[in-house]
């Protein structure tokens, strides 16, 4: 029987993480499907926190100071969620209990409305990560590349985009 | 075996250690600069560069160089009329010493003589190599002296400090922001660890360190551990995406004879940094390495003796390079050995002027420049000269030059056509720099009779000019800026001589890589110009609005054109991308003559890959050849050896293309990208007879952003006109 972490624990295997400045978001590619996930400032906080020894209690008050805004275990549990979904976290004792996680519609409507709220809600966007022949504009992280210029790091490396 | 206060060694001459930046190579380091003076007045230099009988050596590794009669006589020194005493050596327009043998009178009934001097090449972003200039003067020239040594005795000096450097340079970054400094590294840290393997040979006892320098590229600070031979050194703590160092102290047992192995892991699971350099310093024994040996001792080595063996000439010299402007052969007491020779000699006195330490060359064997030709007298710094137009030229484009020369002589315009290498030379003593094509302007646009209003660059730039890839070597550089997101390439800079982004000429680049595509490109842009006739038909162009609305830019646009041209719009949003495509390829077919483009694309597409460099080929539009303006990003990339830009691909097209191109080598706003080419098209409607270049600066004046200034490169002849006589 497999034995697995009481407490969230974020993949690491074949993922890139960005994280961009200016906004706060961290790109995440993962290596294995080809996928990028463009993670908000919540969510991303609580993938930086899935250390296998945080509880979600612990998770919650390590957000919320970082945030300077109340950030509570539901919407931990909720960025566990979308976490989970995203194949970005490793199995872990929890992760049945979050079969009734509120939605995001749930918890907009639990911790109100408005762009500064509605930023705290964690999400996550994921997109499929473009050759640079399909590509139009720059490539994200992970992406192939054989020029610097394609990367929207400006960074090509062992063909890869940083 | 005595090693008391020695400290250092640097080295040129390990097997398989060229001393110089090679893209996968060893070499030694640290050096100071051969020359103590740099003229910058050019009055030296200019001289130089307009003497007919000058020969320039090219050096491209730090050592001593030996150039015989027969090679400079083969160059085309004229030795017939030379005598030795009168032969002079510059670099960088200051004169530098030499040995010349024989010492003093005629030259031509000593064929077996030779020079002999010390060389240093430069080290910048754009030159690995120093032109030496070897001329008949009118007096005695410098000599390199010999140092007057009195000790006399064995050595008991045994063992230096010795340190090799691993540069290599692979990977190039335009996304790293550093200013002037270059942007290529070496391997990669990240999923895969970096290994650097660097020779030690002829151990000794003692102590060493190793410096490890890396550039992190992403943004958390994390750890690189650091291994030599599979034990760690220790942790490099790198603070995200910058370049940080740290030297490990290191035992004699840590080392192998031979190759060592320095292995550089990152200790997470996404962070990526790149090797700037690696350098090992290790105790060493004072044996010659191959032909020539660097030897740098601590300042309280000065006076003791050292021995040195390992040599296989007794004809070896030892040249005291404290002071690298003034070298001096030391006094050496040259002993047979049962396996070659061994030299003892007294480590010099240290001047102390400059900082210099006791640094001296062992000489078991002299190397030859990289090369050795006649200079081609030149003279653009005159105030004489005049022009309205100048194209600068590789050499071997030279020729292909003529049909555009000729054509905008006929319509009155005095065209000067100059070899690139003639800059150089005038300009930076020969060495390869964008700045001399800078200077070179400068005093063109301000003592020139007639100051050039148009500038033709005749050849392909890199961003990779001192060839580190294998691509080859840029043809006529281009300068390399940052941006607010990345280094790219900037011609206007060439001409902007008050730094605020707006060229005081009219800049164009034809970027052409080899002769036969010079010829028919050139060809190709001359014929269209003579053949032109009015502006009748435009192709607008809209990407699907994502966050712009691409098609209504072009309709303001639309708005600004030279008034009797039809407009055929292509928006995405209406047709999709596949058919647009096919209609775009159909009206350049068709005879477009004036191309727009908004919205969003990369180096060699436009987004949707509805108009890319393959479907170039499919162009056959030799008889109306459009000029485009391209309002996306970096489809004006000319300077990626790894991929052609679309811009040039369609200048370059030789069964048709565009006549000009006028994008960006970098990522602007679309709002400024539409004020930028809405200021043109005004420009050109005001003024139909107006030349292309001359709209493009005056609509860079109207906008004001520093990155739309650099970026918009203009590809094609900047006298062009926007069309033929009505």
């Amino acid at each position: 029987m497999v034995q697995h972490d009481s407490n969230p624990r974020a993949r690491r295997e074949k993922l890139l993480v960005r994280e961009m400045m200016a906004s706060g978001e961290t790109v995440v590619y993962d290596l294995a499907n080809d996928t990028a996930h463009c993670l908000n400032r919540s969510v991303a906080l609580v993938f930086r926190h899935c250390d296998g020894s945080s509880s979600v209690a612990e998770i919650a008050r390590s957000v919320t100071m970082e945030l300077d805004e109340p950030f509570g275990e539901e919407l931990v549990r909720l960025a566990l969620d979308e976490l989970g979904e995203a194949s970005l976290l490793e199995e872990w004792a929890g992760a049945d209990l979050e079969a009734g996680v509120m939605s995001r519609r749930q918890a907009l409507g639990r911790i109100g409305k408005g762009a500064l709220i509605a930023a705290l809600v964690p999400l996550i966007t994921t997109i499929i990560a473009p050759t640079p022949a399909a590509a139009g504009t720059c490539l994200p992280s992970g992406a192939t590349c054989s020029s610097g210029f394609q990367c929207c790091s400006g960074q090509c490396v062992s063909s890869q985009c940083v | 075996m005595g090693s008391a206060g020695v400290t250092r060694v640097l080295d040129a001459g390990t097997a398989g250690i060229t001393g110089t930046v090679t893209a996968r190579g060893v070499r030694a380091g640290g050096f100071a600069r051969p020359v103590g003076l740099v003229d910058r007045s050019g009055n030296t230099q200019w001289q130089l560069a307009g003497s007919s009988s000058a020969i320039k050596m090219v050096v491209d590794s730090p050592g001593w160089y030996q150039v015989s009669w027969q090679d400079l006589a083969g160059a085309g020194l004229n030795v017939d009329e030379a005598s030795s005493q009168n032969l002079q050596l510059y670099a960088d327009g200051v004169q530098q010493p030499m040995i010349v043998d024989p010492p003093a009178g005629p030259l031509s009934p000593t064929p077996s003589g030779a020079i002999e001097f010390y060389g240093m090449p430069d080290d910048t972003p754009s030159s690995g190599s120093r032109t030496y200039w070897l001329i008949i003067g009118d007096g005695p020239g410098l000599r390199v002296e010999p140092s007057n040594g009195t000790q006399t005795g064995p050595g008991k000096v045994r063992t230096v400090a010795y340190t090799v450097e691993s540069r290599e340079r692979t990977v190039y970054v335009p996304g790293l922001l550093n200013g002037d400094r270059e942007n290529f590294f070496g391997p990669a840290i990240a999923a895969d660890p970096a290994i650097v393997t660097l020779p030690a040979d002829d151990l000794s006892d003692g102590s060493g360190s190793l410096q490890v320098a890396v550039q992190g590229l992403t943004g958390d600070p994390f750890t690189v551990n650091v291994q030599l031979n599979g034990r760690t050194v220790g942790d490099l703590d790198v603070n995200g995406a910058e370049w940080t160092d740290r030297t490990f102290e290191i035992k004699a047992d840590d080392l192998a004879g031979g190759d060592n192995q320095v292995t550089l892991t990152r200790q997470d699971d996404s962070s990526v940094a790149l090797v700037d350099f690696v350098r090992l310093t290790y105790p060493r024994t004072t044996s010659a390495s191959g032909d020539q040996t660097f030897l740098q001792f601590d300042r309280a080595a000065s006076g003791e003796r050292v021995r040195i063996d390992g040599l296989t000439s007794q004809n070896v010299k030892v040249i005291d390079l404290s002071d690298p402007s003034r070298p001096a052969v030391l006094d050496a007491t040259v002993t047979q050995a049962a396996s070659g020779f061994t030299v003892d000699v007294t480590v010099p006195q240290s001047s102390g002027t400059g900082g210099e330490v006791p640094t001296m060359l062992v000489v078991d064997g002299a190397q030859a420049p990289a090369g050795i030709q006649l200079n081609s007298p030149s003279a653009w710094h005159r105030s004489t000269n005049a022009a309205d137009m100048v194209i600068i030229a590789n050499h071997e484009f030279m020729s292909a030059a003529e049909p555009l020369r000729a054509f905008h002589e006929s319509e009155g315009l005095k065209v000067a056509v100059v070899d690139v290498q003639d800059i150089f030379d005038e300009f930076s003593y020969g060495s390869k720099s964008p700045h001399a094509i800078r200077d070179f302007l400068s005093r063109a646009h301000s003592v020139w009779s007639t100051a050039p209003r148009y500038v033709l660059l005749l050849g392909d730039a890199s961003y990779d000019p001192r060839d580190y890839l294998g691509y080859g070597e840029d043809l006529v550089p281009t300068r390399l800026v940052d941006t607010d997101e990345l280094e790219t390439a900037s011609d206007d800079w060439f001409a902007d001589f008050n730094g605020d982004g707006v060229p005081e000429m009219a800049v164009g680049r034809i970027p052409v890589d080899s002769a036969e595509e010079a010829v028919a490109t050139v060809q190709k842009i001359a014929d269209h110009e003579a053949s032109q006739g009015p502006l009748a038909s435009t192709l607008m162009v809209a990407d699907a609005a994502k966050g712009d609305n691409f098609a209504a830019m072009n309709q303001r646009i639309e708005g600004h054109l030279p008034t009797g041209t039809s407009v055929e719009n292509v928006n995405v949003d209406d047709v999709g991308a596949a058919a647009a495509h096919t209609m775009v390829i159909d009206a350049l077919n068709g005879g477009a003559q004036l191309v727009n483009y908004s919205g969003h694309g990369t180096v060699d597409r436009w987004r949707g890959d509805v108009l890319t460099t393959t479907d170039v080929a499919q162009l056959h539009n030799q008889g109306n050849l459009p000029v485009f303006t391209m309002m996306n990003c970096l489809n004006g990339v000319f300077q990626e050896p790894l991929l052609e830009g679309l811009g040039e691909a369609l200048i370059r097209a030789p069964e048709g293309g565009a006549a000009a191109v006028w994008a960006s080598t970098g990522t602007t706003s679309s709002s400024l990208q539409e004020e930028l080419v809405r200021a043109f098209y005004s420009e050109l409607r005001n003024d139909p007879s107006l030349r292309l270049g001359d709209a493009a600066r005056r609509a860079k004046a109207a906008v004001n952003d520093s990155n739309v200034r650099k970026t918009w490169v203009y590809l094609g002849d900047p006298a062009m006109r926007i069309e033929g006589a009505q």
